[in-house]
């Protein structure tokens, strides 16, 4: 199942999510194009970890999903956030802020 | 909301899963649109940009997969499948499934049945008020080897008076009859004399009138009767104005005041003496009523005590009260008691006493089957597993994570666990049934065995935890499958070297579970062989027994009566010789008396407590007990001749080493009775066979008529139950209001006294069985799994010419290999564990080198026999078929 690194990633993962979100609602391409896009590219998400990431956020009620068209005119499912989701967001942004503070503090010293 | 949220769609996940699936398919071919879109606006060709949007999603149906695994409930759902899944699965292999769900319903369902009787009797509380503070009090006396010597009624008295550490003592004689007459025909029934505080020691009031008051005991004048439940219900319609009528008991009027509660029958169901022998569930009870005489006697030993500790007391303080209390009266009463200390025993170990030992072995030889049961399926599921190696693969292939496919294989094992064990409650039930009809008589608490709420929780951890065990070495196994192999290979598959490995570890568990359990089986069977072959030192073919009882009966009318009626006996025909004795031996009772020899200091470290016996003569011809020196009582030994005596070799070696015994007078503690020694008889068994011989001394019932019942003892020539009838037929034509009772065979006495032994016996016997049975099962079932995958090899080898024999033995040789390092694991396991067995073996050490030879040697035999089978096939392969065969 899921790992310690995993696990890590999985919650990294997660904030990029709702931070990408922040700028409008997107459908998935567009989420992962737009967090390949935030992160330098540094983290390409593949869509067998995207996916599983947006439903369970979406159960979580973090985002909602509605269908809508496309740039292109195609059918795409698109994700906003919700309020639950901005809270969770500004959360795992101080949550992420302490832990890479503590990680640089501790390469630091030595 | 997010609470809510989640709720909502597990809600959705579970019941709208179809439009949950449209959506993700869409949602997912939407995107895989999108990024060939992207590719082809990046300038490659439509096909390609295809492939390339196909390769970075990684396929549709994996993606939809890893994100059903995410979702709220999916565990429910998957549940669900797996289990509809299972179900399918099974249905597919119905000799497969029926096979397996057999074995488990039998192993559970054997389990569960002895599991509620080590419940019902071990480990339920007893039906007492705080049953924990409850003991039963007994003299030990070390010098005769009983650990357990009922009291005399003095020194019960001043135990009772003396003591500070018991909130209450009570005494009982347990062993009791009454001849109950009135509006229906004469019977006897099993009751017993209590102090009065007996009831209320143990927390049980009566449940219509009163119990007994200290009132009703001092010299029994007005004679009281409390009934049971059981006996108010049958001979007296449940009435119930019945306090305060009068009824007939052993031929005086008595006054009921009062019925017990249902189910109550103490001391019925309670270890008496050595804890061997039950007293019979009580039908009645009556005030003990001493007379001061009784109350000050000091050498016959017959009250059963039982005292209801202090809080706060611990068993620790009582026992050295208690033991001080019993020194000052050895240093008070120097003759007439001379014992060692006062042994407390917790009730329920008494109530419950040498069964528990047989109890906790048989329900650990139970689970040795169960854990055979298990290693069996586990085998038949990995080989099922080998052919299900390619649905694996595709599952795999198809997005299922291991975790996943373990899962699904666990569920699959335990959906077969949970219907072996639904199965195995009704064979369970029918086990409770009939474990109850072959327990042994004396066997305690039997009232309390049933298939209840404790036993069906049990039965329910069993089928899932025997589910988890045999499921899930196999679902580990299969689900760590190389997809391509297995894709490529197609159905032949070749067999894994871990797969294998674990095979043969499960094969050689078995057999060393079967061996340890075998080994037992034989112990007990060796052991209970020996017992039978005991000489009870009288011979007990060809004789017929039964009781009377003549209370209200003058002393000269008892004598004239058993004279005039076995003189009667002896006149029919096929009769060879008849007597009658107060005790018959082997039916466990013990009255034990000082003895003193007259004319003589007693010896240093002399110490006579002989069990005492009255006889009409001619129970030693009918008996054949030998005689070692004088003569037998005859007819001389009438009431108004010089009282004699006959001891048996016992006494005669304790007492008088040096000198003859003939001649010499002795004094008994029974109401002081001087006698004669005319004759010297070999030792009986009077207790049990495995008891060791103790002292006896016989007096002839003319001289001593004070035993209301007598037990008759007839010798034929031919068979002894064809008598009854016309021995009954001369007793009513002496007295027609005389019951009758326990007619049976002196064969009858003795099986009913191996009957503790038999019983366990013939359980461990068939649990041994059953282990032997599946151990060749599981051994046939590897070596011949193994032969069908080399088919091909073999068919090969023929072909070029291979010697047959050599294959035969090379098959058999793996099997034996197996077998062999399982007999070494099993008896390694049986020297530890046999020890357990220790206290239930009789003539033959735990271990005892012949058993554990011949059961190996056993089942080395089967394994080979096991082997064969599956071998023979292995050589009659025609290499054409081989060759093809995929």
């Amino acid at each position: 199942m899921h790992s310690g690194p995993t696990t890590l990633l999985q919650g990294t993962l997660d904030l990029l999510i709702l931070k990408s979100l922040i700028a409008g609602e997107m459908h998935g391409l567009g989420i992962s194009r737009r967090v390949q896009q935030i992160t330098g590219g540094t983290f390409a998400v593949k869509p067998g970890s995207l996916f599983p990431a947006l439903h369970r956020m979406e159960e979580e009620g973090w985002i909602s999903s509605f269908w809508g068209d496309s740039e292109n005119n195609r059918r795409a499912k698109y994700y906003r956030l919700t309020r639950a989701g901005r809270k969770q967001l500004e959360a795992e942004t101080k949550r992420w802020g302490r832990i890479s503070w503590a990680i640089a503090q501790a390469l630091e010293t030595s | 909301m997010p609470r809510l949220a989640k709720f909502q769609s597990f809600l959705r996940n579970l019941f709208f899963p179809r439009s949950v699936e449209v959506d993700l398919d869409r949602e997912v071919h939407s995107h895989l649109e999108m990024l060939t879109e992207e590719n082809i606006r990046a300038g490659m060709q439509p096909k390609e940009a295809q492939r390339a949007a196909r390769m970075e999603l990684g396929g549709v149906e994996q993606v939809k997969e890893q994100v059903r695994e995410e979702r709220v409930g999916n565990w429910l759902r998957s549940v669900i499948s797996d289990c509809r899944c299972g179900v399918r699965q099974l249905q597919k292999n119905p000799g497969f499934t029926t096979v397996t769900v057999l074995t488990l319903a039998l192993g559970v369902g054997a389990n569960t049945a002895m599991f509620s009787m080590v419940y019902g009797v071990v480990l339920r509380p007893l039906p007492f008020k705080d049953a924990g503070h409850l003991y039963t009090l007994w003299e030990r006396n070390t010098k005769m080897g009983y650990e357990q010597n009922p009291p005399a009624a003095g020194n019960f008295r001043d135990w009772r008076d003396r003591n500070r550490v018991f909130e209450g003592m009570a005494a009982f004689d347990a062993s009791r009859t009454f001849n109950l007459a009135g509006n229906s025909s004469p019977e006897r029934v099993d009751g017993a004399a209590i102090s009065p505080e007996l009831f209320e020691l143990l927390g049980v009031s009566p449940v219509i009138g009163r119990g007994f008051s200290p009132q009703d005991d001092p010299l029994g004048q007005n004679r009281v009767v409390v009934l049971s439940y059981r006996l108010w219900q049958r001979r007296f319609n449940s009435n119930p104005s019945i306090v305060g009528t009068s009824i007939t008991l052993d031929g005086s009027n008595s006054t009921v005041i009062g019925v017990m509660p249902p189910g109550f029958h103490f001391p019925g169901d309670t270890g008496t003496v050595l804890n061997i022998f039950t007293a019979p569930p009580a039908q009645l009870w009556v005030p003990l009523a001493l007379t001061p005489k009784a109350w000050s006697a000091r050498s016959s030993h017959y009250l059963e005590v039982i005292g209801r500790l202090r809080s706060g007391v611990t068993a620790d303080q009582a026992q050295t009260e208690m033991n001080s209390i019993e020194d000052q009266l050895v240093k008070e009463y120097p003759r007439d008691y001379i014992g060692s200390d006062v042994n407390l025993v917790p009730l329920h170990t008494q109530i419950v006493g040498t069964f528990r030992s047989a109890l906790l072995v048989l329900f650990g030889a139970v689970a040795f089957v169960l854990l055979i049961v298990c290693a069996n399926v586990a085998n038949l599921l990995l080989a099922r597993a080998t052919s299900r190696r390619r649905e694996i693969a595709i599952r795999t292939a198809l997005g299922a994570s291991r975790s996943r496919l373990v899962r699904q294989l666990a569920t699959e094992s335990l959906t077969l666990a949970i219907v072996g064990g639904a199965l195995g409650v009704l064979i369970a039930a029918w086990g409770v049934t009939m474990l109850k009809l072959i327990v042994p008589d004396n066997f305690p608490r039997t009232a309390d065995i049933h298939l209840d709420g404790p036993a069906l929780i049990f039965t329910a951890i069993a089928s899932v935890s025997t589910g988890l065990i045999f499921g899930l070495a196999p679902a580990f196994q299969t689900s760590r499958t190389d997809v391509n192999e297995s894709l490529k290979e197609g159905e032949r598959g070749v067999e894994g070297i871990g797969r294998d490995r674990l095979r043969s570890a499960l094969v050689i568990s078995e057999v060393a579970l079967a061996l340890i359990l075998l080994v037992g089986t034989g112990l007990m069977l060796r052991s209970f062989l020996r017992l039978q072959q005991v000489d009870p030192g009288f011979k007990p073919d060809h004789l017929l027994t039964m009781e009377i009882s003549l209370p209200r009966y003058l002393a000269a009318q008892k004598t004239s009566f058993y004279s005039q009626l076995l003189e009667r006996v002896r006149a029919l025909p096929e009769v060879q010789s008849a007597g009658a004795i107060g005790h018959l031996p082997l039916g466990g009772n013990i009255d034990s008396y000082n003895l003193e020899v007259l004319g003589r200091a007693p010896l240093p470290n002399e110490y006579a407590n002989p069990s005492c016996h009255v006889i009409m003569s001619g129970y030693f011809e009918s008996m054949k007990i030998p005689l070692r020196e004088g003569r037998y009582f005859d007819a001389r030994d009438n009431a108004d001749s010089p009282h004699v005596l006959i001891i048996n070799d016992v006494v005669a070696r304790n007492v008088f080493p040096t000198v003859t015994p003939i001649g010499q007078r002795l004094q008994l503690g029974l109401n002081g009775f001087t006698g004669e020694i005319v004759g010297v008889v070999g030792h009986t068994s009077h207790l049990t066979l495995d008891y060791a011989p103790v002292e006896e001394v016989y007096m002839p019932y003319p001289q001593v008529p004070f035993s209301d019942t007598m037990a008759l003892t007839i010798r034929t020539a031919s068979a002894p139950l064809a008598l009854s009838r016309p021995v009954q037929d001369l007793i009513r034509a002496l007295d027609k209001d005389r019951p009758v009772s326990k007619i049976r065979t002196m064969d009858d006495v003795m099986g009913t006294s191996a009957a503790a032994p038999r019983f366990r016996t013939v359980l461990l016997g068939l649990f041994g069985l059953a282990a032997l049975l599946l151990g060749g099962l599981g051994i046939y079932g590897v070596i011949s799994y193994s032969v069908s995958q080399r088919t091909r090899e073999f068919g090969i080898r023929v072909a070029l010419g291979a010697d047959l024999g050599q294959i035969l033995r090379s098959v058999i040789a793996h099997g034996l290999k197996l077998t062999l390092a399982g007999v070494l694991i099993g008896v390694a396991g049986g020297l530890v564990l046999t020890r357990f067995l220790r206290s239930l073996l009789f003539g033959i050490s735990a271990a005892d080198p012949l058993t554990f030879a011949s059961v190996a040697l056993l089942l080395t035999v089967v394994a080979v026999l096991a082997c064969y089978i599956p071998a023979r096939r292995a050589i009659k392969v025609d290499p054409v078929i081989a060759l093809r065969y995929e």
